[in-house]
């Protein structure tokens, strides 16, 4: 071993951490080599002067004796913060757990947003107006079929088919009116008592001539129908159909209180050569209706249109969205609003129950929810802001307004039994 | 130790008094060692216990020994120190240095230890680069055996002899420089 190996190794051979080989060639080395020695020499001095200098530093250099208090006043405030943020911190963990990189987080946050939203919105539709009213429908309906009086109508005209069709809400006084039989030619409708499980009374229409006649009373009344007939047109088509509304009432102690009105309405159709004029009538209150029936809409009705564009937009914010382009959640945020508003009219003006529709009610909702979601995350600005709240207070608006303008009104008249 | 260091991780406070009070001088030395500097030591300290603390649910016993992970934050918790507050510029402590009379008074260390060879250690100590400092306070003044310095820096143990060698011989000749310009 040269000297500059054995003076490298010195410290090691000091410390007792040179193994026997390299101890023995040491050992060896300083016994011939004076310069190896005195280096060794040096160095045990050296290391038995620091060795004792642990020894005086270890005895006097103590740590202050408030050390540990100050600690624990420390680990107690550290402690109840967390407590705090504990409920926060647990939801921030498993979002981030669900979602684990930033550059897809607000891709999948969006996304279930979406889907959250529509499973919600979906729930509410088909199970709170069902949820309201199937049970009472469901009773009133067999009440009045198992009710003799029903029972002798049906055997006497020997009705072979029977449907049951429970019409709107029980009323103020538990009433509500089934629909047992509703062909072209004849109608049959029993006004129940849900609490006492009674037939109160029994309405029924036949197109008959003399319905037929009492139509055609009616509709002449109208002047358009009356001038129409003077030159020369004559009825080629009846049809009897029920109407239902709620209206106020007055009981014998002064309360005021909603009650369920039937009405038995008919409709005609006159013809002139080439021409045509219908007019529908109320035959139990006696005027001319044209716009009795919800189901028809105008062809012109400018509403329509604008609700398949409406739903063709909410297609594109989707889009937008999974872009994730900042400028486009800026302008969808502006259409959001403009798209709920317009649903909100739509919705008052009464577009038809289509699956298209049935699209743009949670989609107005479910739209301004995701751009209010994905606005305030981005927290860019007070306008930003504003538009994210609008966008989520005229969501939830119109998806209420959806639901009393239409889901209830369509279920209630399109029964599933 | 080993139920301390088991409850400490369930979160129980006192079994962690026990461990601080346990290794709190340790922490305390070499933060003085390290910094130079008594203050700096003391917020070292607090540092490194809140650490530890904070990192109960982290620190796993099949992995290493608890002693071996403190003596790692602590000198994480020195380096971050020096960065922090720029400790090259500190000035050494006074009252670190005065410690050097106290222990002049100690008949038994009298003759081992005097005021200018403490001053002259900390000083020169504190010049030198962190991974020669963090060896020789390791090796001389924890008395590690070079496996658990190398442990503990998680450096081959090769890496350990070459750093003692290279920052003893640069101590103890800065030291006798010193000395000798002293007697002149």
């Amino acid at each position: 071993m040269k000297c500059n190996d054995v003076k490298k190794l010195i410290p090691a051979f000091i410390d007792g951490e040179v193994d026997d080989k390299e101890r023995a060639e040491i050992t060896e080395h300083l016994s011939a080599c004076q310069s190896c020695s005195n280096e060794m020499t040096l160095a045990s001095e050296f290391i038995l002067k620091l060795h004792n200098t642990s020894i005086a530093i270890t005895n006097e250099n103590n740590p202050p004796s408030n050390s540990w208090s100050a600690l624990q006043q420390r680990i107690i405030r550290e402690e109840n913060k967390k407590s705090k943020q504990g409920i926060a911190d647990t939801i921030r963990k498993l979002i981030d757990s669900i979602f684990p990189t930033k550059n897809i987080r607000l891709t999948l946050r969006a996304t279930t947003i979406i889907g959250l939203s529509l499973l919600l919105s979906l729930g509410l539709l088909f199970t709170v107006p069902t949820f309201l009213q199937q049970d009472y429908k469901a009773l009133a309906a067999d009440i009045s079929l198992n009710a003799p009086a029903v029972q002798n109508i049906i055997n006497e005209k020997e009705i072979t088919t029977v449907s049951k069709y429970a019409i709107g809400k029980a009323d103020d006084r538990g009433h509500m009116f089934v629909v047992l039989v509703g062909d072209d030619d004849y109608i049959l409708i029993s006004e129940v008592n849900i609490e006492t499980e009674e037939v109160v009374r029994l309405y029924e229409i036949e197109l008959d001539d003399h319905t037929k006649q009492a139509i055609i009373d009616i509709a002449a009344t109208d002047s358009g129908i009356q001038n129409f007939i003077e030159q020369g047109a004559h009825p080629v088509k009846f049809g009897i159909h029920w109407g239902y509304g709620l209206i106020d009432a007055t009981s014998a102690d002064g309360t005021l209180y909603k009650e369920g009105k039937l009405y038995f309405m008919g409709n005609v159709r006159f013809e002139l050569e080439d021409r045509f004029y219908s007019c529908y009538v109320n035959l139990t209150e006696g005027y001319v209706d044209n716009a009795f029936t919800p189901s028809v809409i105008p062809d012109n009705n400018i509403f329509t249109p604008l609700a398949y564009v409406m739903h063709l937009l909410g297609i594109a914010i989707i889009i937008s969205f999974l872009l994730q382009n900042t400028v486009l959640i800026k302008i969808s945020g502006i259409i959001s609003i403009i798209f709920a508003i317009l649903g909100m009219l739509c919705g008052l003006f009464a577009i038809q129950w289509t699956t298209m529709n049935l699209l743009g009610t949670f989609s107005i909702p479910v739209f301004g929810s995701i751009i209010g979601a994905i606005g305030i995350k981005k927290n860019r600005g007070h306008i930003n802001k504003v538009l994210s709240i609008l966008g989520i207070a005229l969501g939830i608006i119109v998806f209420i307004l959806d639901i009393i303008f239409f889901g209830i009104g369509i279920i209630v008249l399109e029964p599933p039994f | 130790m080993k139920k301390a260091v088991e409850k400490w991780q369930t979160g129980d406070i006192k079994a962690f008094e026990a461990l601080f009070l346990e290794f709190k001088g340790m922490v305390f030395k070499n933060a003085v060692l390290i910094t130079g500097n008594k203050a700096e030591a003391e917020d070292v300290l607090q540092e490194v216990f809140i650490k530890v603390w904070r990192s109960r649910n982290d620190f796993n016993p099949q992995k290493g020994k608890f002693v071996t992970w403190l003596y790692r934050i602590t000198l994480n918790q020195c380096i971050s120190n020096y960065r922090k507050k720029r400790l090259d510029s500190l000035p050494l402590d006074e009252n670190l240095l005065s410690f050097a009379d106290s222990v002049t008074n100690n008949p038994l260390e009298e003759a081992l230890i005097n005021k200018m060879e403490y001053e002259k250690l900390v000083k020169e100590l504190s010049k030198m680069a962190n991974k020669h400092k963090h060896v020789l306070v390791l090796r001389y003044f924890n008395d590690l055996s070079y496996h658990e310095i190398a442990e503990i820096l998680e450096i081959p143990l090769g890496t350990v002899k070459s750093r003692i060698y290279t920052a003893s011989k640069f101590l103890r000749k800065q030291m006798q420089t010193r000395g000798r310009r002293n007697e002149m």
